[in-house]
């Protein structure tokens, strides 16, 4: 692993990297973003990819309405038990490698609505790789952790069999058995 | 009914006791002058022609089912009340329609032939209270997920709520079939 600042010039009109490397940085700089705006959220989420914040400095702009042709989901918003079983439909739809920000209090954990009807955090459906608090955060945190998550993907393996992170373990009974 | 004569709701009251003698004679209700607006008291199993003949009675003439509501009245006995607000058109009047059921046999019968507009309110209120609507036309859960295995209005259902367990045990399955598809090592 390692990432193109690695790259080894010889001077002869090549260069030596790895297949991880330029994987990767192919990945990482062409984030296409699956918006499941759910709620207030879903309005910061639009202008961090309008003009004034610009996610497109960073590659993720092509938001895609088609789970399939999104490799980063951005759960913005409330999610409710009665939309849990589409959103991890809309999950499972997305072609690997993918990544998951739960934005906002209520998709990390459930935020003020310890209610019956609010799922208490996305990641007991499906594995979140950043979480953003705030009600709703400002762009600028999501912008960061759309970075952290670059940085991250970096890292990864390139190839990789099957699912990179386990599924959430089923938790039964309670959602209060759960803190 | 003592209320002032000058009330906006005196009219409707007067009106109502004029038909306690007449269009609603049958049904043995109870009418109370109210914090807000009238209420009008009714058994269960005279709800439906009551109701009937509150929008069909021309000196009351209620078109509109505005809401339709419950309560759980634990301790009490019967513990659940089912509420009604009505609007008249012509008059102007709102009133309060409650009727209360009891745990064992929770059931009510529903408004749907009457006012259409029924139909979802009944619904959520057999989601959130499990009170049944005979002769609705199509009884099932409205906001709770499918399969969802209580009622959350209920007075002895926890404030933090209950993760439904059907969709985990549908996941649970599915992973366990993507799992033995990636143990062949196909794909």
């Amino acid at each position: 692993m390692g990432s193109l600042t690695e790259v080894t010039n010889t001077g002869d009109g090549f260069m030596a990297t790895t297949i991880d490397a330029v994987v990767n940085w192919g990945r990482k700089n062409s984030l296409w973003p699956m918006p499941l705006g759910l709620s207030c959220c879903a309005i910061e989420m639009m202008s961090m990819v309008g003009p004034r914040f610009d996610l497109a400095r960073f590659g993720a702009e092509a938001m895609r309405f088609s789970p399939r042709q999104c490799d980063l989901m951005i759960v913005a918003g409330t999610l409710t038990w009665k939309m849990a079983q589409a959103a991890r439909t809309i999950y499972d739809q997305m072609p690997e490698p993918k990544w998951v920000i739960a934005m906002g209090v209520c998709a990390s954990s459930g935020g003020m609505y310890r209610n019956y009807s609010v799922v208490q955090g996305v990641d007991l459906l499906f594995p979140v790789d950043m979480y953003v608090p705030g009600c709703p955060p400002r762009p600028e945190a999501v912008i960061d952790a759309v970075l952290k998550l670059q940085k991250r993907i970096e890292r990864e393996r390139a190839w990789s069999t099957g699912r990179q992170r386990p599924m959430p373990a089923n938790p039964r009974g309670p959602i209060l058995a759960r803190s | 009914m003592q209320t002032a004569p000058d009330s906006p709701s005196a009219p409707l009251l007067a009106a109502l006791e004029a038909a306690e003698g007449g269009a609603l004679a049958p049904f043995g209700v109870c009418v109370a002058a109210g914090i807000d607006m009238p209420l009008l008291e009714v058994a269960p199993q005279h709800l439906f022609a009551c109701m009937r003949a509150l929008r069909d009675d021309a000196a009351l003439s209620f078109e509109q089912l505005t809401y339709v509501t419950a309560t759980d009245e634990t301790p009490k006995e019967p513990r659940f009340r089912v509420v009604y607000h009505l609007y008249s058109f012509r008059h102007g009047w709102r009133l309060r329609v409650a009727t209360s059921v009891t745990e064992e046999a929770p059931n009510v019968a529903s408004l749907v032939p009457i006012y259409p507009g029924a139909n979802w309110m009944e619904r959520e209120v057999f989601d959130m209270f499990g009170i049944t609507f005979g002769g609705h036309p199509e009884l099932r859960r409205i906001l709770m997920p499918e399969g969802y295995m209580y009622h959350p209005l209920r007075k002895e259902f926890p404030l933090e709520g209950i993760a439904p367990d059907r969709l985990y045990r549908e996941w649970e399955k599915e992973a366990h079939a993507e799992g033995s598809r990636e143990n062949g090592g196909a794909h």
